[in-house]
């Protein structure tokens, strides 16, 4: 298995949040609120697109709605696979922090 | 609002819908406008429309990422056919690179060549302004040439004088001599004397001294870096003193970096000119008075000014420079032009002739020819055996455009690789192929970028016109009759044959013209040297003393040299037949002149008693030289048969003859011989005897033990004359360097007449290989039926005797006027002989028929039980 990358991380993350509302437009606000930068749309498609490929996500079509111009959204889904990936980057990122605290970092910093 | 101004403007939707990758889709543009609108609701139109164009430049790079990928899947699959073709058609893939390369690499040799040829003497800053001033002396024809490298002495004291706008002048003086620095040094065949403009003039930088200065004293020396390593190691040599031929002592005022090679003439020492005004006999007066004489004089015009306007104004020099009434003009050569089209008596050095640039260029260019040929005929016949996949790859969806590109891409990929390896390969072959020309190549193709781009695009074009045929024509075919066998590589492209055909018969053309060259280039070698020269130069060896001491007394020597029995003979003190080359004004009694004419140029020779012994000369009338005959010494002449012709006298002993300031009479009639070159008819000569001397010698040596002899004559050398070297070389050497560069061309012509042959047997090979898979049914059949081998054999290689004669047919006129001309060049010439054409004929048959053989006698050997099946 492969280890995810932050943004693939980061996209998990906000879809699992998200749930049923996950598709791109909110997909990128949640980005947004959580790295305070501006993401653009072809910043999140491509690691969708990635996620979808390894299978830890899959996506189908919604019903078209008039404030798209009458085109559909395309809603994403966490598969099991998925959580995996994600418990092992939370299992791996503890194993890496451990003894380290954020007081600890603030008096290096 | 409407709902349509909801929307981003229809342009920009469209752009970015033909941008978005297919799997994000319809959905993706929903996100943009939904987006969109967001922002419109929020910010107001001008912002959202700044947005969604900045969203359209963002994708365009994930969409370029995604299209090269896409398209790498394809051109993944068009590799891997490539290489599988290559591993099943071993042989072909070989033959054809291979040809292409080798005819890359003779291309890549020779611009490597041309390019250094055409550097010569450009390394100089002002090298488009410098000029060398030269003679022409009508009626002078030495050697059959009238321009002469040489100016008088006073000739750049007045020129500067009478030309304001020559920015500077310096003369160049070539001597040899010997250095010393304690004990013998070395024999430096070229010192050159200078003025100190030289230094301004030339772009040859100093090491140490300082350029305004080393070279104005008298005895101020430079000496190269080369030379300061080799002799002086790690000292400084600025300073030292250097000894030129035991009397003079040079002071080394400075270190010159190495001369370039890349020049019309090099050096290791340059001397301050002023030093010649002691060291030459007659001192100043004598070097810088006026007249013909052998100062060479450079000067330096301002940009962009035109020689031609200072040549015309040259006439009023002359009167100050040379004798009244003299007919003689100067000229002006750019210092560029000098290595490749100057070709006067007594250069500096041999130059190089622009006639060996081009027809290097010419053999360059066609055997690229034959190999691109070769190339493309192997390429389109091996396509045709590809008829099938084609028809497959458009039933299963390959549009026309996805087979021209894989095509042309595939042929550009051969061509790619054949330049690839020809570049290796050019590197491998650099230094040999240097020492055969005698220029010190650099590799440098990789740094020359027009050279390496235009053999680039060189190699894809090749790639291009020979894949266009498969790409071009066979995906026009209707994939149901190429599926079906209704149309297949035998059947309906007979005109694609013809062309197949024509490019085989003009590979042979090219390379029967080359043969046919090269056999008539060394038969007029062979000519040359087994004509009869008129004199015995086997077994020779000459050379010449320096030492006065010894020059003045070389009896002492001679006794011990004869004690020798290895020794035959020994001749001192006078020419040798080779170096009798000047010619003066021979008057004679009876003379008929018409008005204003000058008496005719004779050869002079100032020879020793026993020149007509030592090299055998015939003498047809009259007697020799002799010691019994007092007046010899001073006024006897023997003249050679057509000097004795032209006198117009029935009996020319006893008539009265004047040449070289001498007057005397004839006393015998020899044989005429050649003391030029071939190239040149036999000219009138006369021989005096010597009475300086001049310090030349020759020693005859019996043809057993020679080193044994040799050994014995150094030994002697240095006996008689301890503080000089002994130099020496072989008279039939220095005779056949006469015919250098004729001996080059033929090593030239025959070298790439054998990789025109080979590469055109290449593509024979290649056409003879497919014609006979083509067969291999018929073949089949016909030996059932009861064909046997020898008439299988014959039918196959039927049509390849027909091209191969055909292409003799045109080849031998082209071949015969080339030859001829050059031949032109020689008075004394072998003929172009039925047998040479005849020969040639024969020889490319010969060959062609063995190439073919090879596969024809495996084709009609099968079994064929085998062959039927085949398919």
């Amino acid at each position: 298995m492969k280890i995810l990358s932050r943004a693939e991380e980061l996209l998990l993350l906000a879809i699992w949040r998200l749930k049923t509302e996950a598709y791109c437009v909110p997909l990128l606000s949640e980005a947004k609120k959580y790295t305070g930068k501006n993401w653009s749309l072809s910043d999140v498609y491509r690691p969708l697109g990635r996620l979808e490929e390894k299978g830890y996500i899959t996506s189908y079509l919604g019903n078209p709605t008039p404030e798209r111009g009458g085109k559909s959204k395309r809603y994403y889904q966490i598969t099991p696979e998925g959580y995996k990936a994600l418990k092992e980057v939370k299992q791996i990122e503890t194993m890496m922090w451990s003894g380290l605290t954020e007081e600890a970092l603030d008096t290096l910093s | 609002m409407k709902k349509d101004n909801y929307r981003p403007s229809p342009l920009a939707s469209w752009i970015l819908r033909n941008l978005i990758p297919t799997h994000i889709g319809t959905s993706g543009i929903g996100d943009y406008e939904e987006l969109y609108r967001i922002l419109l609701d929020e910010q107001g139109r001008a912002a959202a429309d700044r947005w969604y164009l900045k969203q359209i430049g963002i994708s365009i790079k994930a969409i370029i990422f995604k299209a090269i990928f896409c398209r790498f899947i394809m051109f993944k699959s068009y590799l891997k056919i490539i290489w599988r073709h290559l591993m099943k058609h071993k042989g072909y893939s070989f033959i054809n690179i291979a040809g292409l390369a080798v005819g890359l690499t003779c291309c890549i040799l020779i611009l490597l060549y041309v390019k250094y040829e055409f550097s010569y003497d450009k390394y100089h800053k002002n090298s488009d302004n410098i000029y060398r001033v030269v003679m022409k002396m009508p009626g002078n024809n030495y050697m059959d040439n009238e321009w002469f490298n040489s100016a008088p002495g006073s000739l750049k004291a007045t020129l500067m004088e009478e030309y304001p706008e020559i920015i500077s002048s310096t003369r160049a003086y070539k001597k040899e001599g010997h250095l010393y620095r304690d004990n013998v040094l070395t024999t430096e065949r070229s010192i050159f004397f200078i003025d100190p403009e030289f230094l301004k003039i030339f772009s040859f930088p100093l090491i140490s001294g300082d350029p305004e200065t080393v070279v104005t004293d008298p005895f101020a020396m430079l000496i190269s870096q080369r030379f300061a390593e080799k002799y002086f190691k790690d000292e400084d040599p600025v300073g030292k003193t250097i000894n030129l031929d035991r009397k003079h002592n040079f002071q080394i005022t400075g270190v010159l970096q190495n001369c370039p090679e890349n020049s019309h003439f090099t050096f290791d020492i340059l001397a301050s000119f002023n030093s010649l005004y002691t060291i030459r006999p007659g001192g100043k007066g004598r070097i810088e008075e006026s007249g013909p004489n052998s100062w060479n004089t450079y000067i330096q015009l301002p940009d962009k000014y035109n020689p031609d306007d200072l040549e015309k104004k040259f006439p009023g020099v002359i009167k100050k420079t040379l004798r009244k009434g003299s007919k003689d003009e100067y000229h002006l050569q750019s210092l560029t032009s000098i290595h490749l089209h100057s070709n006067i008596n007594f250069e500096i050095e041999a130059n190089s002739d622009i006639r060996y640039v081009y027809l290097f260029s010419a053999i360059a260019f066609f055997i690229m020819l034959i190999a691109c040929l070769n190339y493309m005929n192997l390429a389109t016949a091996r396509a045709s055996g590809r008829f099938k996949e084609i028809g497959i790859r458009k039933v299963v969806g390959a549009g026309r455009h996805n087979i021209i590109r894989q095509f042309l891409g595939e042929s550009m990929i051969y061509t790619i690789t054949a330049l690839y390896i020809a570049i290796i390969l050019a590197k491998l072959l650099l230094p040999s192929f240097g020492t055969f020309i005698d220029r010190n190549l650099e590799y440098n193709i990789l740094d020359d970028h027009i050279i390496f781009i235009s053999l680039a695009c060189f190699a894809l074009i090749v790639g291009l016109i020979s894949g266009s045929y498969p790409a071009f024509y066979m995906s026009a075919l209707k994939p149901a009759n190429i599926v079906k066998g209704t149309i297949s590589p035998g059947s309906g492209n007979k005109h694609h044959s013809t062309l197949r055909n024509s490019l085989v018969i003009s590979q042979f053309i090219i390379s029967i013209v080359l043969l046919i060259c090269s056999l008539t280039v060394y038969r007029q070698l062979d000519f040359i040297k087994n004509s009869k020269l008129g004199y015995i130069k086997d077994h020779i060896i000459t050379g010449r003393i320096y030492d006065s001491k010894l020059k003045n007394n070389f009896e002492p020597l001679i006794n011990e040299l004869n004690l020798n029995p290895g020794i035959l003979d020994v001749y001192v003190n006078g020419q040798l037949p080779i170096t009798i080359n000047s010619q003066d004004n021979a008057v004679w009694e009876g003379q008929k002149l018409a008005e204003g004419e000058t008496p005719p140029l004779t050869f002079s020779g100032f020879v020793n008693y026993n020149f007509l012994d030592f090299f055998n000369l015939e003498l047809i009338e009259g007697r020799n030289f002799s010691k019994t005959y007092s007046t010899d010494a001073s006024q006897a002449f023997i003249l050679n048969e057509s000097a004795a012709k032209l006198s117009g006298w029935k009996n020319p002993i006893g008539k009265k003859y004047s040449l070289q300031l001498r007057d005397g009479i004839v006393i015998g009639v020899i044989k005429d011989f050649h003391n030029t070159s071939l190239r040149l008819k036999v000219k009138p000569m006369a021989l005096m005897l010597n009475n300086w001397p001049s310090g030349d010698w020759a020693i005859k040596i019996s043809s057993d033990n020679i080193a044994e002899s040799m050994a014995f004559i150094g030994k002697k050398f240095k006996e008689f004359s301890p503080d000089y070297p002994f130099n020496y070389s072989f008279l039939d050497d220095k005779v056949n360097s006469i015919y250098k560069s004729e001996q080059k061309l033929g090593q030239i012509f025959s070298y790439f007449t054998f990789i025109a042959i080979i590469i055109s047997c290449l593509g024979l090979f290649g056409l003879i290989s497919y014609t006979a898979e083509q067969r291999t049914k018929e073949i089949g059949i016909r030996k059932v039926l009861g064909a046997s081998v020898v008439g299988i054999v014959m039918l196959l290689s039927k049509d390849f005797i027909k091209w191969i004669i055909t292409a003799n047919v045109i080849a031998i006129p082209i071949a015969y006027f080339a030859m001829n001309k050059w031949l032109q060049n020689f008075a004394y010439r072998t003929d172009i002989e039925i047998f040479i054409f005849f020969s040639a004929t024969l020889i490319s048959l010969f060959i062609a028929v063995i190439t073919v053989s090879f596969k024809t006698f495996n084709a009609a050997q099968t079994n064929p039980a085998d062959t039927i099946k085949y398919e």
